[in-house]
């Protein structure tokens, strides 16, 4: 039988991480309380990226963003999975392990993440996700297999990849390239623009259009490669820019191969910075999407913070529950409204979280209050303590703990392991 | 702990947890909404570092089987981790049954010898409790004993229902009667011994000779107090036998208690995440009609209606309207609109139809079965149907797989019972 293997590209920080980011300040008081305005299109994701890779980031509670790659893999046979990574991969790292819970284990299975490495002759990083896999051409030459498939794993989607490879086998195509019909405010400036003939064949790739007048298909970032033509394009291009200038350039050299487009109605999102994050974990808050979840088999790691083998949650004599995800660990005892909690968090008698993602391990002492504020794991919020606010998302860093009586307004971000 | 081969007995039937224990063996039987009662004391072994277990299996193992399978979950897979699983086998001159806890572990003699420990913990399969085993090694070492029992003290009026040790000064076990009407004390034997091997295996092979009942509590201990130094361990943590319906829901309802000693939270407790795929559920959905007070809710839960005081396994829902209390619901149950459960246990798969109510009335005792249920509690068979609009009276039992032909009036009296009578 013919054989896929795929490589996985994880995401990196935000995209103008260095620039963007309060790393560099010095005084204490400005790094803790930047207030960041994120509705200026930048990739910025603000201390929840400052511990970790994008595709490593919690979602709907006792996720990671890449388990929907992952398990969208799993569920659709294939078996061999390399993990392109280079920015903070060791939350990504633990979490994936061997990919026992995706079944990557076992005779012919294997999932393994490919770090950047040196050797005699350079010592260079990944220039992008895509010099990635020129590097690591190996992988899918010992997979020994007949297609490549080259997925993002800063998705949220769920895809069964068999349909697309009997499509990409049927024509006898080159290249497969996965597009979905998308506005022009979905397209412009943010996704690859791909057009094509009436036979499917691609004509033209724009990566970032900005000036587009009509809705048209958009590439969704899933690539099918015959492997000779794989081996033949990856060995020969550059890839030496930016994550765009890459994709742009292996666009340029597949046109003289047959490159087709598959055309899905699937739902995919793109989360590209924390108010596309958080609307949709908030979107997820329903009884329908939930069944969705259900039906989608998403697996996760259970060894990862234990999360598999804690206690079933209990919720407390005095609390109110509205519109909540809930899973295992959590003791709850406040009052909550459309909050997407993670394992192993403790909301205290008498405090109040509205409209919040909260992620594991946080603590939540008696008489605080919370509003639209995403809290990183590990967090402790003191006695009293009011954060955020309808104006603004804030986002409180892993590990930081809120003093009593804190008042922490609206929009403010704080630092990984701030005490406040 | 290398030198420790625990041996699991999770033979027996409970049949004193009724139809709960019907289809699977009392190990099985679900606890505490993600658990089952055995993981107990596998995560005990496995908070213990003990290296190697070998799980007696007889009565209906096939849920418990699957349940432990490689025993990976708890860390007994790798080179010198094992967990074996050891059913009742067919031999050249035999072909038996396990005729009792000692003769189970008699019939595995080899198995334990190929491990060569120095010490054998036999434990039971049944109870709920926290130990580090390590302690009780270290005190059986420290007294140089061939035997020490594990006890604990027990209100006076329950004595008759345990077997009760007695000891002198040092500790030292001087009597022993397994449930005696006239208990001459109070420390408890709570199914916890450990031996050292050689005794232990020279006291079987010298039981398998005499006509006794082959039973670990009433033939080998009363013979190895008179013949060996043994040694009562005194534990006063949380330990319970869910052996009764009652205590059944009890012990259940002890996790909503934090001061009643039950702690699941930091007891480092494990199960298998693949049975009924627990481990891959999705979080639980509390919509927004829902009420919740002082309850356990499981992953893959799906509440818009009210649940007090109750235990909540993975996959429940529970409608708008509908009312769930003192009650421990069983994976995948669904509750549907403006139904009613009250002090009901409910296994798994149960479906309660639109305006079905259970738990009506006084509390009495179960007319065929009093011995089972004497109160409140009802008990709703696996797989059952609960068709809409029928009320159920207090102390009821339910059969698994009844369903609507079954049920001959809409009113079912406090008390009544149920069966499974196929018709077709």
């Amino acid at each position: 039988m013919e054989k896929v293997c795929a490589y996985v590209l994880s995401g990196d920080g935000s995209k103008d991480i260095v620039n963007k980011s309060p790393i560099g300040a010095d005084d204490p008081k400005e790094r803790s309380n930047r207030a960041i305005d994120f509705n200026d299109g930048s990739e910025d994701f603000g201390p929840l990226t400052f511990v970790r890779n994008k595709s490593a980031l919690p979602i709907f509670g006792m996720y990671r963003i890449i388990d929907f790659v992952l398990s969208n893999l799993m569920n659709s046979d294939i078996e061999n999975v390399g993990i392109i990574t280079q920015y903070l991969p060791g939350s990504l790292m633990e979490h994936i392990g061997i990919g026992i819970p995706w079944d990557f284990v076992g005779f012919g299975r294997k999932c393994r993440v490919l770090p950047p490495f040196y050797d005699r002759t350079s010592m260079q990083w990944y220039k992008n996700p895509y010099d990635g896999i020129k590097k690591n051409l190996f992988f899918a030459k010992n997979a020994q297999a007949d297609d490549v498939l080259i997925l993002s794993g800063e998705n949220v989607y769920t895809f069964d990849y068999r349909p697309l490879i009997d499509y990409h086998r049927m024509n006898d195509a080159d290249i497969t390239v996965v597009v979905k019909k998308m506005k022009v405010e979905e397209t412009a400036g943010k996704l690859g623009l791909v057009r094509f003939d009436k036979k499917g064949r691609i004509t033209s790739y724009i990566e970032n259009p900005q000036n587009i007048k009509s809705d048209g298909f958009a590439s969704i970032g899933i690539f099918l490669f015959r492997y000779s033509v794989f081996s033949t394009v990856f060995g020969q291009c550059k890839l030496s820019g930016t994550k765009d200038e890459a994709l742009t350039e292996l666009m340029k050299s597949v046109k003289k191969f047959k490159t087709n487009v598959y055309i899905t109605e699937e739902e995919w999102y793109y989360i590209r910075d924390v108010k596309e994050y958080f609307s949709i974990n908030s979107d997820f808050l329903k009884e329908e999407r939930v069944k969705e979840l259900d039906k989608w088999n998403i697996r996760t790691s259970l060894e990862d913070r234990n999360t598999g083998f804690r206690p079933s949650s209990i919720i407390g004599a005095q609390s109110h529950t509205k519109n909540i995800f809930l899973p295992k660990g959590c003791v709850i005892d406040g009052f909550l409204e459309n909050v997407i909690l993670s394992p192993g968090v403790i909301i205290e008698n008498g405090a109040e979280v509205n409209n919040s993602i909260i992620f594991h391990d946080v603590i939540v002492h008696s008489g605080a209050k919370i509003n639209n504020t995403i809290i990183d794991k590990d967090v402790k919020i003191g006695e009293g303590a009011i954060i955020g606010g309808d104006k603004s998302i804030t986002i409180i860093g892993k590990g930081t703990k809120i003093k009593k009586n804190s008042i922490i307004p609206a929009g403010t971000l704080i630092q990984p392991q701030e005490t406040v | 702990m290398k030198r420790t081969l625990a041996m699991l007995l999770a033979g027996g039937q409970g049949s004193r947890l009724g139809i709960l224990s019907s289809k699977r063996a009392k190990p099985a039987v679900p606890f505490a909404g993600s658990y089952r009662i055995i993981d107990f004391t596998l995560s005990n072994c496995m908070n213990s570092f003990v290296m190697n277990v070998g799980l007696l299996t007889q009565y209906k193992p096939v849920s418990l089987i699957e349940h432990i399978g490689t025993g990976q979950p708890w860390g007994f897979v790798g080179r010198q981790r094992k967990l074996t699983i050891l059913p009742p086998y067919a031999a050249e001159n035999e072909m038996d049954w396990y005729k009792g806890t000692a003769d189970a572990i008699m019939q595995n003699l080899s198995f334990v010898r190929s491990f060569n420990p120095e010490r054998i913990l036999v434990l039971s399969g049944d109870h709920i409790y926290h130990i580090d085993y390590r302690k009780m090694v270290q005190f059986h070492k420290d007294n140089g004993a061939d035997l020490t029992i594990a006890v604990m003290r027990i209100p006076k009026e329950d004595a008759s229902r345990y077997g009760i040790v007695q000891v002198d000064r040092s500790n030292r076990v001087v009597g022993f009667e397994e449930k005696p009407t006239y208990p001459k004390g109070t420390l408890a034997s709570l199914g916890i011994y450990i031996f050292n091997t050689k005794i232990l295996i020279r006291r079987l092979s010298e039981d398998v000779n005499m006509s006794t009942s082959h039973d670990f509590g009433k033939d080998i201990l009363t013979r190895m107090i008179s013949l060996d130094k043994v040694f009562a361990y005194k534990f006063s943590g949380y330990w319970r036998d869910v052996g009764t319906l009652q205590a059944y829901w009890q012990t259940n309802m002890d996790i909503l208690k934090p001061e009643s000693g039950l702690d699941i939270f930091h007891w480092n407790l494990r199960t298998n995440p693949n049975d009924r795929d627990i481990g891959d559920r999705v979080p639980a959905f509390i919509g927004n009609s829902a009420k919740i007070l002082n309850s356990v809710i499981s992953v893959g839960c799906k509440i818009e209606g009210t649940v007090e005081n109750s235990i909540l396994s993975p996959g429940v829902s529970v409608k708008k309207g509908a009312i769930v209390k003192n009650s421990v619901v069983m994976h995948d149950v669904a509750i549907a609109e403006k139904s009613m459960l009250n002090f009901a246990i409910i296994d798994k798969d149960v479906i309660v139809e639109r305006e079905a109510q259970i738990g009506l009335g006084k509390a009495r005792a179960n007319r065929m079965y009093p011995q089972l249920l004497d109160g409140n509690i009802s008990v709703i068979g696996k797989s059952s149907v609960i068709p809409a609009g029928i009320r159920i009276g207090k102390a009821s039992i339910i059969f698994p797989n009844v369903s609507y032909k079954n049920f001959k009036s809409e009113n079912i009296e406090t008390g009544s019972t149920i069966f499974y009578v196929n018709n077709d």
